[in-house]
Formats: structure tokens, C-alpha cells, sequence
């Protein structure tokens, strides 16, 4: 409860400072923040469906724009072609994978309403897509673009499927009321969050994952932002989990190494998406000597 | 001073040579109506253009691994390979999505890749790298840069990572020579990478009103950085070495700033640097620290330049097409043409230069007096 409600404070609080809103008119979430594309976090969100017009998401300034394909002389780029824009606090936009040629470049200052591309699949996209990201200039790092749009209004709910505990026999799925012997042992668990809008099986990363042992709070993952620490993009500024250290698998999450000691252990899994929706998932384990 | 255009040096010289060869590929009349559309003309400047021999990429033999000379890699109108300044293409192959290239091998690659593979001048296969990323070719040196454009690798020969460097906003640079590697970013950071991955020098741009690296390189010798930086002002600043790392010597604003990426680099004597702007190309002459424009319009395509009382050449696109201008390092224009095409390229290995033109190379020597 005391945990919803920090999630739900830090929510409104981030809304409330960036209140953008969103480049297109109808929004298909098909990859979200940090999700793990090319054994990279993705450092924004990916919009998909039909090609639509592009507005940014607030007032800025066109800060810099690549049309794919105009200059043999231009390093490779898998954003194609992508513009970015300043806005204000520091905060900078960019619009990447648009339809080639379709980017206003000769207007510096944009305004909500203007036009400024066209989604497309330039660059390493593979279907028509818009890539967003958000980046904060001032602290160096891309915020979750979820934090600073409105709320969408999602259904469904996280899925964790298979648990899976790690040690130096190997990897095994975790049932509840399983036997396992005393030490330290790793968890990882497949999880995934249901696209927003897609229409079809459409797998995203979920915004939180906690593990509880036996009630305590071990574990908290927030997808929220992403920022450079020793050479690494890492997730969480204080804790810094690294892309390597995170996944396992696309949707295989691990969650950690924990010593467990002889009798009965409680293990939840609490994973929820951007607009609150909680997947959970408890097991009890019988732990022997 | 004059460009002489001589009408029948074609069949005067080296007949033998060259003149089956086009004649074969029924070419002679290309051969004259690009010879007097790009070179017909009187010019302040004594330089003859030859043509030589012309060749047609879609009809072209490949001689695989059959050459004497050392071949220069192309990249032309939906195909890459290698060719040799007689026209003979030792190497060809359809362009996937795009290819990394020079003259000691290639990887070409499709629009996502889970391994790249590199391949010799032949196109046998050397190694592969398992990365996921555009390949990048530079100063002799291979890297791969992250589809998302934060992340860097430098490969070696045989295919494994020599290090990595991971940023905190989208790189719009990367140039190198083979001992230093610049990188620049959009947030206004740009870096000099040595050969061990070591970080050699960097340096966050806070002076303008935005701030964001548009281009930049450093010589070959490592002793001057060329960069366009900022949006009010841009800058184009040269920096050189001294005992603390690098100094700004001289910096100017731009009048008409650019908000794309900007091609730089240094003549092959390390006199001089370019910088593509918007409709204009800066030529500095180092050591005076002078600044001389040209006009050119759209996007540069290629630029050839050999440095100190050699002539430049570039190729560029705007949206009425391509264009060919020839310059002198003072600035001086020498002369502009259009092209008839969409895609071309230029390679000037001393005299002999190769002009490619949608599915056609052209052959020249050139002589200057």
C-alpha cells in the first residue's frame, strides 16, 4: 500500500513537471522505455499503426535533423531519418524511423499544432514506426516518455510467466511448493507487459518490478530513466542496473542474487505497467538444509 | 589560362588501349557528350581532361582477383565494389541496404543485423563481428555504431571488440585517422579516442545558445581539430595541440547556421580543412588561419582534396540534381557543371580520376599546365 502510493506520488509529480503531449493522434505503443532491442535498453518509446503526421510534443526549436540517404558522407544512422528539437528545462525531443523527405526543416520554432514529419520506417525500423525519446540535457539522461505525456487509459495488466531460480546446477522453473536446498541462489522471471492500442499480441516491457521475500522489499526496478555511469547506459541512477546485468532474455528479467535460509519462504513478484495495472505472482518454496 | 578541350585527343591517344573497350560497350558517343558537357567550356585554368574509357555498371565484366593494380573501392548507385583506374571492376556486387567500404575490404549489410560479416577486396569472407549496429569505415579503421547512434565500437581485423564508448545523447560524428578517433554529440561534447580506447581529449561546448556538435575531425597528424558547433552562434573553431591537450587558435561564426550534420575534414598534406555549410564550403588555409567560401548548393557528395596547388574537386546534390564544381584552394572556382543523374562519386588517384554517374563510370587523365 505504502509502496502504491510512492509509485502513484512519483507518477502525478512527473507528469505534472513535463506535461507534454503526444506526436501522433492515435497511439500504438509497440516498444516501451527499456525495454531490450539489439542488446541495448530502448531509450524511448516506439509508436506504431498507420503513418500519421507528427507534431512534437511541445514548443522547441529545431535543434538538429538528418534526411536519410542525402549525403554518401553521413555516418550510417539506424534513427534514418530523425529531427530534434529543444524545448524548454532542458528537455530535448526526438522523432526517429520518419518517412524520408518528410521532415519541415526550414521551420527553426515549432508550435504544438505544426507538422513535422511523417512517420515512416527509415533507419533500423522495420515497419512504419515513430521512435520517441526524451532527453534531459541538464542531468544527461532519457527519461521515460511515459512520464511526461498523458496518461493512457490501459486494460490489461503485467503477465509473469515462468520463475525461474539459478544456481550452479543450473537454471530450473520455480512451481509453488517447490523443494529447494538452502544457499544462495539466483531468480530471473519471464515477464511482459501487453501493448497499448496494438490490436494484437504485441509483448513491451512493463514501468516497475518489485520481489518481496518473505515480505521484505528486495527488489525495485523502475523503468524510468536511462543515463551513462562508468562507460554503461544504466537503468536507475542509484542502484545502476546495466542492460548485461538486467536481462537475461528479451522478456527474462533477473531479479537478483538472494541467500535463503532452511523453512518456508513467501516469493512475490509484483510487476506493473505505466498506468498502474499490477501483474503478481506468489509462490511459496520450501527451503532444507 | 584555359581549359583545353581537344576534339580529337580521343583518337590520337592510345587508341589501342581503350578504344575497343568502348567501342565494344557502344559508349563513344557517352564518352563525347560527357566530355563536352562536363568539360566543354573555357576556364581560367590550364587543365585537360582525357577521357579515357567509360563503363557501364550494368553491363560490366568483373575480373575477380585479376589485377595488377591495387583497386579503389566504389559505391555508386545501388551497387559497390572495387575497380581500377583502367575501368576494370574487379568486384561487384547489389547494395543490401548499405555497405562500409575502402580499399582493404567491406561489409555490406541489411536494414538489422544480428552478425556483420567482413570480407576482403575479393569478397572472401575474413571474420565476422557479433554486433548489432551499422558498420562505419574511417582513417583505416573499422567501427560499429549502435543503431540508436549512442554507442561506438572500434573492430580490429579479426572481428572482436577494441573498445566501446557509450554516450549520453545521439553521436553526429565519427572521423578518424589511424591513430585518433573524433566523436561528436548532439548535447555539445565532442572527444578525441585514441587507438586503445582511451579517451585523449574532450570537450563540452556551453557558449551558444543551444549547444550540439554539427561536424568535426582532427589531422592526420593529431595536431589540429577542425569543429561546427552551436546554434547561436555556430562556430567553426580550429583547435590545435598543446601541452594541456587542445587550445581554440581561431574560431568564426557561420551567417547562415546549419542544423544537419556538416562533412569536415583535412587535404591529404594537412594544409587545409573543409567544411560543408549551408550553400556554402569553407577551404582554411591552416597556417594563416584564413577562411575562403565557396558557393555549392544541396549536399555534398564526395570531395577530393589533395592539398597545396592541387585543385579540389566536389560533387554535390541539390534538387535539381548533381553538379561537379573543380576549385582552387584559394576558393576560386574553376569550373561548375550539372551532371545528368542522381548518384555519383569521384576518385582521383594523381592524374587519373574516375567520375561515376548513375550506372556509368568515366575514366579521365587529367593535365595540368
Amino acid at each position: 500500500m505504502k509502496l502504491n502510493l510512492v509509485y502513484l506520488l512519483l507518477v502525478i509529480s512527473c507528469v505534472s513537471v513535463y506535461a507534454f503531449q503526444w506526436p501522433v493522434e492515435d497511439v500504438v505503443i509497440i516498444s516501451t522505455f527499456g525495454e531490450s532491442e539489439d542488446n541495448q535498453f530502448v531509450k524511448g518509446v516506439d509508436i506504431g499503426g498507420d503513418s500519421q503526421d507528427i507534431s512534437p510534443i511541445d514548443q522547441g526549436e529545431l535543434v538538429f535533423y538528418s534526411n536519410q540517404g542525402t549525403s554518401p558522407l553521413d555516418i550510417p544512422s539506424g534513427l534514418g531519418t530523425y529531427v530534434i528539437y529543444q524545448h524548454k528545462n532542458g528537455i530535448r525531443s526526438l522523432y526517429g524511423c520518419l518517412e524520408a523527405g518528410s521532415i519541415n526543416t526550414n521551420q527553426k520554432q515549432v508550435d504544438l499544432s505544426d507538422t513535422i514529419g511523417r512517420m515512416g520506417s527509415t533507419g533500423s525500423a522495420v515497419g512504419t514506426m515513430l521512435h520517441l525519446q526524451v532527453i534531459d540535457t541538464e542531468f544527461e539522461k532519457y527519461i521515460n516518455p511515459l512520464l511526461t505525456l498523458p496518461l493512457l487509459v490501459d486494460g490489461s495488466k503485467p503477465i509473469i510467466d515462468e520463475v525461474y531460480l539459478i544456481t550452479e546446477e543450473g537454471k530450473q522453473v520455480i512451481n509453488p511448493g517447490k523443494i529447494i536446498k538452502s544457499g544462495v541462489v539466483g531468480l530471473s522471471a519471464d515477464i511482459r507487459d501487453l501493448s497499448y492500442g496494438a490490436g494484437y499480441y504485441c509483448p513491451v516491457s512493463p514501468f516497475s518490478i518489485s520481489l518481496f521475500i518473505n515480505g521484505e522489499n528486495l527488489v525495485n526496478i523502475n523503468f524510468e530513466s536511462l543515463k551513462i555511469k562508468d562507460n554503461k547506459m544504466i537503468l536507475q541512477e542509484l542502484e545502476g542496473i546495466s542492460h548485461d546485468e538486467l536481462y537475461r532474455d528479451k522478456w527474462e528479467f533477473y531479479l537478483g542474487e538472494f541467500e535463503l535460509n532452511p523453512g518456508d519462504v513467501m516469493v512475490e513478484i509484483s510487476v506493473k505497467d505505466f498506468a498502474g495495472n499490477e501483474g503478481v505472482k506468489i509462490f511459496p518454496l520450501k527451503v532444507m538444509e | 589560362m584555359r581549359i583545353s578541350v581537344k576534339k580529337n585527343r580521343l583518337t590520337e591517344n592510345n587508341q589501342e588501349t581503350y578504344s575497343l573497350k568502348v567501342i565494344k560497350r557502344f559508349s563513344v558517343m557517352l564518352i563525347f557528350i560527357t566530355y563536352f558537357f562536363v568539360f566543354g567550356q573555357q576556364l581560367p585554368y590550364e587543365i585537360t581532361y582525357i577521357p579515357l574509357w567509360v563503363e557501364d555498371l550494368k553491363m560490366a565484366d568483373v575480373v575477380v582477383g585479376n589485377s595488377e593494380q591495387s583497386p579503389e573501392s566504389f559505391r555508386l548507385n545501388g551497387k559497390y565494389g572495387y575497380l581500377c583506374n583502367n575501368g576494370e571492376i574487379t568486384y561487384m556486387e547489389d547494395l543490401l541496404y548499405g555497405v562500409a567500404i575502402d580499399g582493404n575490404g567491406f561489409i555490406s549489410y541489411s536494414r538489422q543485423n544480428d552478425v556483420l560479416v567482413i570480407r576482403d577486396i575479393d569478397g572472401r569472407f575474413l571474420n565476422t563481428i557479433e554486433l548489432t549496429g551499422y558498420p562505419f569505415f574511417s582513417g583505416d579503421r573499422r567501427f560499429v555504431i549502435s543503431y540508436d547512434k549512442n554507442q561506438v565500437s572500434e573492430i580490429n581485423n579479426i572481428g572482436t571488440v577494441v573498445w566501446q564508448k557509450t554516450f549520453s545523447s545521439s553521436i553526429t560524428e565519427v572521423s578518424a585517422t589511424p591513430s585518433l578517433v573524433f566523436i561528436g554529440n548532439v548535447d555539445g561534447k565532442f572527444s578525441l579516442i585514441d587507438s586503445m580506447g582511451e579517451v585523449a581529449f574532450s570537450y563540452t561546448a556551453k557558449t551558444s545558445r543551444i549547444n550540439a556538435v554539427y561536424g568535426g575531425s582532427v589531422s592526420e597528424n593529431g595536431d589540429y581539430i577542425l569543429t561546427v558547433s552551436g546554434i547561436d552562434p555556430q562556430l567553426i573553431s580550429l583547435w590545435s595541440k598543446n601541452s594541456d591537450g587542445y587550445r581554440v587558435d581561431a574560431s568564426w561564426s557561420i551567417d547562415k547556421e546549419l542544423r544537419r550534420h556538416a562533412v569536415t575534414g583535412f587535404s591529404e598534406d594537412g594544409l587545409f580543412a573543409f567544411i560543408e555549410a549551408e550553400d556554402e564550403l569553407f577551404i582554411l588555409e591552416i597556417r594563416k588561419a584564413k577562411l575562403n567560401s565557396v558557393k555549392i548548393t544541396g549536399r555534398l557528395q564526395s570531395i577530393n582534396f589533395p592539398g597545396s596547388g592541387e585543385i579540389v574537386h566536389v560533387t554535390g546534390r541539390d534538387e535539381d540534381g548533381l553538379y561537379l564544381i573543380a576549385i582552387e584552394t584559394s576558393g576560386n572556382q574553376l569550373f561548375y557543371t550539372r551532371l545528368a543523374g542522381t548518384n555519383s562519386m569521384f576518385i582521383r588517384d594523381q592524374n587519373k580520376i574516375i567520375l561515376g554517374i548513375d550506372n556509368k563510370l568515366i575514366g579521365f587523365d587529367m593535365e595540368s599546365m
